[in-house]
């Protein structure tokens, strides 16, 4: 069965919608599609106007007051089989409401015709309901119309609720205000914290999701008051699109560690009256051009993706600490992060180790530029490498062994972290101590950091290594990197992207 | 008390009922869209076996028995027991049966066009599509070109003899799709003529006009000329590809249905040992030059339109010359807004219930972003034409689409969005527009069909030469028609799979093998 919803949002308490949606005797006055509803000793028994007939069920209901939760399922009618609830919560002063149903019908090869009408009907009813007793209502998500043809809309990959498998879908896009691009996505990286997210692994996600953050695209549209790109430009869209632009971070071109800094994706566009983001998993996007880079032409777009996030994750602290010539440089984990790590730093002048868990990689390790390769798994690499490196990058999430890392370092060595968990590592004071070494973090980079990076790869002709994807292989994509099987990066051609079918 | 068609399922010559006696009936299409949740409901009660379909009235018009494990199975071994019998009775006699069921279709045609419509099939598309059956798959043309590929053979000194020939793989299952069962199953059943045996599963929602046409058309025939029993089976029940991906008795797997479903279904059918042959999605381009026929090239466009462009072999999108596009544009612009809604029965129309009408707007939403023109459509329509939220039908689309920049990235242009829906590519004119435009075409991924609409001899010669892709292409002729002689099914790419080419069944159902017979003493 297909389960077809609705979210509302209505600005009165949530205790207060829930009591009116224990009272279906007022549903009819409330929505033109409900013909009836009269209590029996069965149940509820509904009419519902259907295409200028009835459809009819008798529902048994039940109430969970403590969840805000209210259960029905059809114990007669006219469908095979018929089920749902209606969810009410808190959010902020008001509340939110969500109205599921399933069903099945009879007539399997005209189901597909049948049924998504039906379910517009039984939907439109319970918004209808919200809207007239608990209202007034506002539809968060679920269609209730047709989609009309519009510049504004984007197809795009979500995931309807965390850890569920990606689908496609449509999206809107907002129109264009005067510092906006609108931007054709060409390609969309897999960044590890897409399946982080999707996951719902780090507990603020937003759903539905539209994942995505190594945008590159080419520029179709620029909104009046735009001058730093033209249309026909190639370009990029990383981590972050919005942030405050009036704190001191901001003022220093780090826009990545604004308290208010907007993120790409799963979050809400605050300077944009509240929109939620949705990412580059998608055929369009619009951004505000401080937030969008350059792409320089000797970067091919599918390996220039990846650069919007593992590129400069690692151009960053490689900066911030000085990599270069008599340097050395250390790159803990070789993948979608730490194979940029080990081009760039090596671009940098750095002279680079790998340290990897086994030797598994280590030809691909010297090819992209690293001078020594060695497997953390082997004990011996501890004891020949002690006190060797001025910088460690740590691209591994949730490193189990931070202190013997640490003893890696030379003295007023910095080992960086870079892989999100949200694990709390333990470190021993000791190991921090014994050479006054220190243990950093870095996230991302500010827009001009950014635009600098992407520059310095195109002059070092540095690009992601990457296996080009349709759009339904994402899912596929996900598993295969939590085994960790992709060398290096995902990058999606967003034009497979087709209508649900 | 209604006079119902009720059909057991047909397997080694005998009627088998389900052990719980359970049919799955046919209310008519016409119920469903005047009244659809007490035609549903009624469905349901007599699938349940809670009402008697006798006295249901005339929305019930029969059914067919449902098949379980067990009856899927026997109809396995009694096609695998029939084969090697069946393989040896001489191909002039099977080609004797072939060209017979053709005649004995022709004859029946009417009443199993009564039973297509009650299934949902417009009348005016239904009759027709019979008609190409007896005409092409079915016809002496097609048959004896298809036994002229069968055996070859070459006499050696002293009486010897070397042979090439092409001998029948044993058991072949066909599977057809529920938006074309009927012509499907029809086409399976050629498979039998290449000295197969074959069984046939007909879809759950549309299995009586399928059911009826083989009982009533192939069966007699194939009882009549004393064809061993179970040599063709017929039964109704869900999807049985796993079974007979696993039974020792099938050699070939008939598949039709969506590309990327059927793909994985190749795979495992080779992993399996299978044979598999694929019907698969088409994306069918037509190509209009500047000096086509513009009335006869839109009107095969418009076929389009058939079935709301639920069909594989039907044009999914259009390269318009410059010069003539916008005069096509028009007639097509005028075509779309002619095609109405309707009930099947009702003359004139052309469209049904779709589907996956999200896709319908999404594809077009997306086409309007990526810089294309809607010119006509894109409003869901109720059966007597109005516009409404609730509808099971869309108004066919007419979408411009300018250069092929903006057309190499477009969904609604690349894959097939099996709904009403026609973008025109219009490019830029150019002094190597021509070759371009075979390039596009070749690029296409998938491989059903092209059309051409040119005169200029020169050109017709460089469309023959140079396009290379698909099972078919058309020059200045109907896009869909199935032409004796010619294929009716088959493709490459997407719509093919790996192995795929143009579909004879007696073709694909078979293998090469040369037979050496010497008589002269071994040199």
């Amino acid at each position: 069965m297909n389960e077809h919803s609705v979210v509302l949002r209505t600005p009165r308490p949530a205790d207060e919608v829930f009591d009116q949606l224990l009272h279906p005797g007022r549903f009819a006055d409330a929505a033109t599609d409900i013909e009836s509803v009269a209590p029996s000793d069965d149940g509820d028994r509904y009419a519902l106007r259907f295409r200028g007939g009835l459809a009819r069920w008798t529902q048994r209901t039940e109430a969970d007051h403590d969840a805000r939760v209210v259960r029905f399922q059809q114990v007669s009618g006219d469908f095979v089989d018929f089920g749902g609830a209606w969810e009410v919560e808190p959010d902020g002063t008001g509340s939110r409401v969500v109205h599921r149903v399933a069903f099945r019908t009879s007539v399997p090869h005209l189901a597909g015709a049948i049924e998504p009408v039906l379910a517009r009907v039984l939907l439109r009813a319970a918004a209808d309901v919200v809207d007239a007793l608990a209202g007034p209502a506002e539809l968060l998500s679920g269609a209730l119309t047709d989609q009309k043809p519009s510049e504004h809309t984007a197809l795009a990959y979500a995931a309807p609720s965390a850890g569920a498998p990606l689908q496609p879908t449509t999206i809107p896009r907002r129109p264009l205000g005067p510092n906006d691009v609108a931007i054709d996505i060409r390609y969309c990286g897999v960044c590890h914290s897409d399946v982080h997210q999707v996951n719902g692994d780090w507990g603020r996600e937003l759903f539905p999701m539209v994942p995505g953050h190594e945008i590159a695209g080419v520029v179709t549209e620029i909104g009046p008051e735009v001058t730093r790109h033209a249309v026909g430009d190639r370009v990029g869209v990383g981590v972050i699109v919005n942030s405050c632009r009036s704190c001191d971070k901001c003022a220093d071109g780090m826009e990545q560690y604004c308290a208010d800094s907007v993120e790409t994706y799963s979050d809400v566009d605050s300077y944009q009256g509240g929109e939620r983001t949705r990412g580059g998993y998608s055929t369009h996007i619009v951004a505000d051009e401080h937030f969008v880079l350059r792409i320089p032409d000797a970067l091919p777009l599918e390996q220039a993706a990846p650069l919007l996030c593992a590129g400069i994750t690692t151009y960053s602290p490689l900066k911030h600490w000085q990599a270069g010539p008599g340097r050395k440089v250390a790159v803990v984990g070789l993948g979608g992060l730490g194979h940029l790590a080990v081009k760039i730093a090596h671009a940098m002048g750095a002279e680079v180790t790998v340290l990897s868990r086994s030797l598994r990689k280590k030809d691909d390790g010297l090819r992209l530029g690293a001078a020594h390769y060695h497997a953390t798994e082997d004990p011996a690499t501890f004891e020949q490498l002690a006190g060797t490196f001025d910088l460690i990058l740590c691209t591994v999430s949730g490193l189990s062994d931070v202190d013997s890392h640490l003893t890696l370092l030379a003295n007023g060595g910095t080992m960086v972290c870079l892989g999100i968990t949200e694990e709390s590592m333990e470190v021993s004071v000791f190991s921090l101590l014994q050479g006054r070494t220190s243990l950093a973090g870095s996230q991302i980079g500010g827009m001009a950091e950014t635009q600098e990076m992407l520059d310095f790869c195109a002059e070092h002709g540095i690009g992601a290594e990457v296996e080009v994807i349709d759009a339904a292989q994402i899912n596929e994509a996900f598993e295969r990197v939590v085994a960790g099987d992709v060398r290096y990066r995902f990058v999606i051609d967003t034009a497979t992207m087709t209508a649900q079918r | 008390m209604n006079d119902l068609l009720m059909y057991p399922a047909y397997i080694d010559g005998k009627d088998v009922e389900h052990p719980q006696g359970r049919y799955v009936h046919t209310v008519t299409a016409r119920a469903v869209l005047e009244d659809t949740m007490p035609a549903l409901a009624l469905k349901r009660d007599l699938d349940a076996g809670l009402t008697d379909p006798r006295t249901a009235g005339p929305a019930v018009v029969g059914g067919c028995a449902l098949a379980d494990d067990r009856m899927a199975t026997d109809a396995l071994e009694a096609a695998a027991r029939a084969a090697p019998e069946w393989a040896r009775v001489p191909l002039r006699d099977r080609l004797e049966i072939g060209m017979r069921i053709g005649e004995r279709l022709r004859e029946k045609r009417d009443d199993i066009v009564e039973l297509l419509v009650a299934e949902g099939q417009p009348r005016d598309l239904a009759g027709p599509t019979l008609d190409e059956y007896w005409r092409a798959d079915f016809s002496a043309e097609t048959l004896t070109w298809c036994a002229s590929q069968m055996q070859t053979t070459k006499h050696r000194g002293c009486g010897g003899q070397a042979i090439v020939r092409r001998v029948p793989d044993g058991v072949v299952c066909v599977n057809p799709p529920q938006n074309a069962s009927t012509p499907n199953a029809l086409f399976g059943a050629t498979a039998l003529l290449a000295g197969n045996a074959v069984v046939v599963r007909a879809p759950r929602g549309v299995p009586l006009a399928t059911t009826h046409a083989l009982r009533e058309v192939v069966v007699p025939v194939l009882e009549e000329a004393g064809a061993p029993t179970g040599v063709l089976n017929i039964l109704c029940g869900p999807p049985m590809t796993d079974l007979w991906l696993t039974s020792p008795h099938v050699n070939d797997i008939v598949y039709v249905g969506g590309s990327a479903k059927g793909l994985e279904f190749e795979r495992a059918a080779i992993a399996a040992g299978k044979k598999p042959v694929l019907e698969l999605a088409g994306n069918d381009c037509v190509v209009v030059w500047a000096d086509a026929d513009l009335d006869s090239a839109a009107a095969a466009i418009t076929e389009n339109f058939r079935q709301s462009g639920q069909i594989c072999n039907i044009p999914n999108h259009v390269i318009a010359h410059p010069a003539i596009a916008d005069a096509l544009l028009e007639k097509l612009v005028a075509a779309a807004a002619a095609t109405k809604p309707g009930y099947p029965d009702e003359p004139g129309v052309v469209l049904t219930p779709v589907l996956m009408a999200d896709a319908y707007f999404a594809d077009i939403a997306d086409a309007v972003r990526r810089g294309a023109t809607l010119l006509h459509g894109g409003r869901r329509l109720e059966v007597d034409g109005t516009p409404s939220d609730t509808g099971f039908f869309v108004e066919p689309a007419v979408l411009r689409v300018d250069g092929f920049d903006r057309a190499r990235d477009m969904p609604a242009v690349r894959e097939e969005t099996f709904s009403p829906l026609l973008p025109v590519v219009v490019p830029e004119e150019h002094d190597g527009l021509f070759d371009e435009i075979v390039r596009f075409v070749n690029a296409n991924r998938y491989g059903l069909r092209n059309s051409f609409w040119v005169q200029d001899e020169s050109l017709v010669a460089e469309v023959a030469a140079g396009v290379t892709s698909g099972g078919v292409v058309n020059i200045n002729d109907s896009h869909s028609a199935f032409r004796p002689f010619l294929p009716t099914h088959g493709g490459t790419g997407l719509t093919g799979g790996v192995f795929g080419e143009a579909n004879y069944l007696m073709l694909r159902t078979t293998h090469l093998q040369g037979v050496n017979i010497n008589r002269g003493g071994a040199r």
